[in-house]
């Protein structure tokens, strides 16, 4: 069993702005008690404006997100969840303000975000970071792995003398050789890759990491090593994570809360092990059935939901609840009016008129 | 059907890749390239300390095929085409410099304005780069011309008006491309300002393209240098200049090795560039792509 | 590189008469000279008819370079090793026009993307119906129209007579990927092979697709071959299930038992490294070391790196694939050929 352990995580990251910061206190999966959560989402809204062909009268809008709401506390672990189209992307984006929220409020240490000048955002950028899903674009191919890692620490105003020397000990923190800190990108695999990603990321101590489907594009052998690395980091460091992704194994195994989300709009969201065990929404039902188990007992064994149809496009969303064209218990009131995401007895919200029953 | 996309150890073939005795990317036509044009140059430089004979003043009977001591013959003057088309280099390559330099200059200059501010600044500079591209280079040759009086560096001038807008348009374009990449985002989350990003982030990046096309098109101005002499808007007899002796070899059809000294000339500098380009892209691709065959 | 004599051969009796596939010392190599790399070296495999296997590995393990090179849709500059039996009959070396026959005809392939495996140029009608004339050219046009439609009807997409005339940029992934099915199975083959049918397509579409092609793999009684990286896929999927590493089978189970026992330490660690949604408390484990270099190619078992039960004759001898089929293990440790190291002790690294 030990054989197959990866090797224990050195001691945390020097903070290069301060040598003698204390660090974060390990918050572990338990929620922090009361207080304002560190990132508190709105009725957030992104809508996009299509180019109208020729012969259209009128633009046509995408809602990307439509109302998103929720909160993150300090040191937990909050995972989308959806399937390409969902929203969960744009929301992760829209947090930092990588893309621009059409409305609604993103409150960070109960400050508005989407108020901020570019200045003070800048500032504030230090504090909430982003790991990106392709390990092949997200990095500058023409500089060297140092200078990317650095980067961040530049920008926000340490010496560059004292970022670069900060470098090594982050590479160790993610498991890369120092010695490699003059390679280019291309000299590495997609899992080294993510690695000098996450180093880059954590390079500023963040308090919030977004994770926009950082696995993905992964070996499963690969994925194993980053997951446990990822979880090994927030907890060491106390950090707050939003993950997305697609995989609901991943997600479970990572996350403290859990938000489905489909078309633009969160349908399920609560504790992780609650919502995956006894998923309350059908489409979090027919998620948990179509994600595929490594165990032909399990899979023989598992109630099969095969939706109908195709995910409807976000550009003309069915009416009332947007899943019911291809949910099987949808009646009358799911095609007039939207349901709303409430708690329903599940022990956490549903928008669902009939959740409560599975 | 898809192509066999072929799925290999990603670990082995990185490190393999940089162990390699001869880069990728310098393959045979690049290194052919390079020696032609490495070559042309050292003429263009040092040709007149070891010219067998002069270019201008006549060294043998006019019209008469190659030898031994003229290995390309002698034109209607009786001058040696082969020192000629040697002399030929002073002319044509200084100018293909000039001019590349000046436009890549220009081009970079506007494009990365109308890449950085975006906006109505872009749209302003694309319109003027829209309207000099509607211009003939054959009309503005002659306007320059029967202006300033002939002349290869006043037709310089022409071409640098003519090329400029080229560079502009694609850098902007590699801007707004390399402007979506996931790096630049991550830049952004960094806190990078906008100078930054486009300094460090989007420029280095968007310029390749430019410097590929900027190499392949040293030998393109040569060919419409050449091709503007020739037809009376460029080089002034005596000048040395390939378009020109090829005009004048027109005359003489019969007397063929007249306007083989310039022709071959032309061609090699115009493959010597291509290639060197090709080769300069196969470069940059290695570094920027992804670790697959 | 020496390597251990198998016992027996590794095929027992067919089941019903000759294998539909039997692959043997199957080996492709890429390029030339010193730089040549072989991405597979030398795979054994049996298929029966109306069988489903599954062939599972990582990027790298050679998998779907050795299902292309059966019919022979090979890179440049990659040579193929070894025999490709379809019904007895050789595939490896068969001139061009014999094996345009084979393909499309008695083997039906679909590939990974969907979004560029269609030509977009042509509608979805002209491609299905070209499958079918290539090599039915006898029928007449509204005959191949005809079956055209219910091949779009075979494969679940709705209103199947209009969508002929539609272009592929008009239908999601998921349709896509049924109207390449639709391609793969237009002259019945014998054997359909699928190359990671589902990782382009999301999880909810992914189920349609995999029922799918269980469904139509039954009732057309065709063997499948199903390519993919993803252990659950395969759960659910085939009968047989053969793991690959650094271009070899290093072992072949029956889906049961090689969830339920495997015994290849690759297949062991592979198994390890996947969350499960139903077992919240398991921990993921990864596995120590790189995928292995293949050039040049290591000179023991190409898993000993970083193989926890690893000895000293791991390292020197490459393990040939043994046992009957569906029981079949390339590992010195695990087939009780060398003695394993006593627990506890280190593995290497």
């Amino acid at each position: 069993m030990t054989a197959f352990e990866t090797p224990a995580v050195p001691a945390l990251v020097p903070d290069p702005r301060s040598p003698g910061a204390a660090p974060s206190p390990a918050a572990g999966r338990e929620r922090p008690s009361g207080g304002t959560p560190l990132l508190s989402v709105r009725h957030l809204v992104k809508e996009f404006t299509l180019r109208s062909h020729a012969g259209e009268l009128r633009k046509r809008v995408l809602r990307a997100v439509d109302d998103v709401s929720f909160d993150l506390g300090a040191g937990e672990v909050l995972g989308l969840v959806g399937e390409s189209g969902c929203g969960k992307s744009t929301t992760g984006r829209c947090l930092l303000r990588l893309v621009e929220p059409t409305s609604g409020e993103v409150r960070y240490k109960g400050e508005d975000l989407l108020a901020k000048g570019r200045t003070e955002m800048r500032r504030l950028r230090r504090e909430l970071q982003i790991v990106f899903q392709d390990p092949y674009s997200s990095l500058h191919p023409r500089r060297r792995i140092r200078d990317i890692i650095a980067e961040p620490m530049i920008v926000q105003g340490t010496e560059p003398r004292r970022a670069l020397a900060a470098v090594p000990e982050l590479m160790r923190t993610v498991q890369l050789d120092p010695r490699r800190a003059g390679a280019y990108p291309h000299e590495f695999s997609g899992g080294q890759r993510q690695r000098i990603g996450i180093a880059r990321a954590l390079s500023v101590r963040p308090e919030v990491i977004v994770l926009d489907e950082p696995l993905s594009a992964l070996d499963v052998s690969v994925q194993a090593d980053i997951i446990n690395l990822l979880q090994r980091l927030q907890q060491e460091m106390g950090l707050a994570f939003l993950f997305i992704s697609h995989n609901l194994s991943v997600v479970q195994y990572l996350a403290d809360e859990v938000g489905v989300m489909y078309l633009g709009q969160i349908v399920e969201i609560g504790p992780a092990r609650e919502v995956l065990a006894a998923p309350a929404h059908p489409y979090t039902q027919a998620l948990m059935s179509a994600a595929p188990v490594p165990d032909p007992e399990a899979e023989r064994r598992k109630e099969r939901i095969v939706l109908r149809g195709e995910v409807p496009s976000a550009l003309d969303p069915p009416s009332g609840c947007r899943f019911h064209p291809r949910c099987w218990m949808a009646q009358e009131i799911c095609r007039t009016e939207t349901p709303r995401l409430v708690e329903r007895g599940n022990g956490h919200p549903v928008a669902c008129h009939f959740a409560g029953g599975a | 059907m898809s192509a066999a996309g072929l799925l290999l150890p990603e670990e082995g073939l990185a490190a393999v890749r940089s162990r390699r005795a001869r880069p990728g990317w310098l393959t045979t036509p690049v290194v052919l390239g390079l020696v032609v044009a490495v070559g042309w140059i050292v003429v263009a430089l040092t040709i007149q300390w070891w010219a067998p004979y002069s270019p201008t003043a006549p060294s043998g009977s006019p019209l008469v095929g190659p030898s031994g001591a003229h290995l390309l013959g002698t034109d209607e003057l009786g001058r040696d085409v082969l020192t000629r088309t040697l002399y030929g280099a002073r002319e044509s390559l200084p100018l293909a410099f000039a001019v590349v330099a000046g436009g890549v200059s220009i081009g970079t200059l506007a494009g990365g304005i109308a890449g950085f501010f975006g906006g109505w600044v872009d749209a302003i500079v694309m319109r003027i780069v829209d309207l000099t591209l509607a211009f003939p280079a054959i009309l503005l040759a002659m306007v320059m011309t029967a202006s300033l009086g002939p002349g290869l560096f006043h037709i310089g001038i022409a071409l640098v008006i003519v090329w400029w807008p080229i560079y502009a348009r694609l850098l902007r374009a590699q801007i707004l491309s390399v402007k979506e990449s996931p790096h630049v985002e991550a830049a952004v989350a960094a806190g990078a300002s906008r100078w930054r990003l486009f300094r460090v982030h989007i420029l280095p990046l968007a310029f390749t393209p430019l410097l590929i096309n900027a190499t392949i098109d040293l030998g393109q101005v040569v060919l419409l240098a050449s091709g503007l002499s020739f037809i009376g808007l460029g080089a002034v007899p005596p000048t040395p200049e390939w378009g020109l002796m090829i005009n004048d070899a027109t005359g003489f059809f019969y007397q063929w090795w007249i306007a083989l000294g310039p022709g071959l000339a032309i061609l090699s500098i115009v493959l010597a560039f291509s290639f060197i380009g090709d080769g300069l892209r196969d470069l940059f691709d290695v570094r920027s792509s992804e670790s697959s065959w | 590189m020496v390597s251990v004599a198998a016992t027996a051969p590794a095929h027992g009796a067919p089941r019903a008469g000759e294998p539909l596939l039997e692959v043997r010392g199957l080996t492709v190599s890429i390029g030339r000279g010193p730089d040549a790399l072989t991405a597979v070296r030398g795979i054994d495999l049996t298929l029966q008819r109306g069988e489903s296997l599954g062939l599972v590995g990582e990027s790298g393990a050679g998998k779907s370079l050795s299902m292309l090179s059966v019919t022979s849709l090979l890179p440049r500059g990659a040579r193929v090793g070894g025999s490709v039996r379809l019904e007895g009959r050789e595939l490896i070396g068969l001139r061009s026009r014999e094996l345009r026959r084979v393909r499309g005809a008695e083997i039906g392939m679909v590939f990974q993307d969907p979004m560029t495996s269609l030509n977009p140029v042509f509608t979805i009608g002209r491609q299905v119906e070209e499958a079918i004339r290539i090599h039915q050219p006898g029928l007449s046009r509204s005959e191949v129209a005809k079956a055209a439609v219910a091949l779009l009807a075979a494969v679940a997409i709705p209103a199947p007579r209009e969508r002929l005339h539609s272009y592929p940029f008009e239908l999601s992934g998921g349709m896509r990927q049924r109207v390449m099915i639709a391609i793969a199975i237009a002259n019945n083959p014998k054997l359909l092979i699928a190359d990671e049918p589902t990782t382009a397509l999301d999880v909810t579409i992914q189920a349609q697709i995999l029922d799918l092609l269980r469904r139509l793999a039954a009732e057309r009684e065709m063997a499948l071959v199903l390519i993919t990286h993803d252990l659950g896929v395969i759960a659910g999927m085939v009968d047989r299930v053969a793991v690959m590493y650094a271009g070899r089978v290093v072992e072949e189970r029956t889906t049961a038992e090689l969830f339920a026992s495997p015994r290849h330490p690759y297949t062991k660690a592979l198994l390890s490294c996947i969350p499960r949604a139903d077992r919240p408390d398991a921990r993921v484990l990864g596995i120590p070391g790189s995928p292995a270099t293949l050039r040049p190619p290591p000179p023991g078992c190409a898993f000993a790196p970083r193989c926890p039960d690893a000895v000293d004759a791991c390292h020197e001898v490459d393990p040939a694939l043994e046992g009957e089929p569906g029981a079949r293990i390339a590992c010195l440790v695990a087939s009780g050929r060398v003695a394993a190291t006593r627990p506890g002790e280190p593995g290497p690294r």
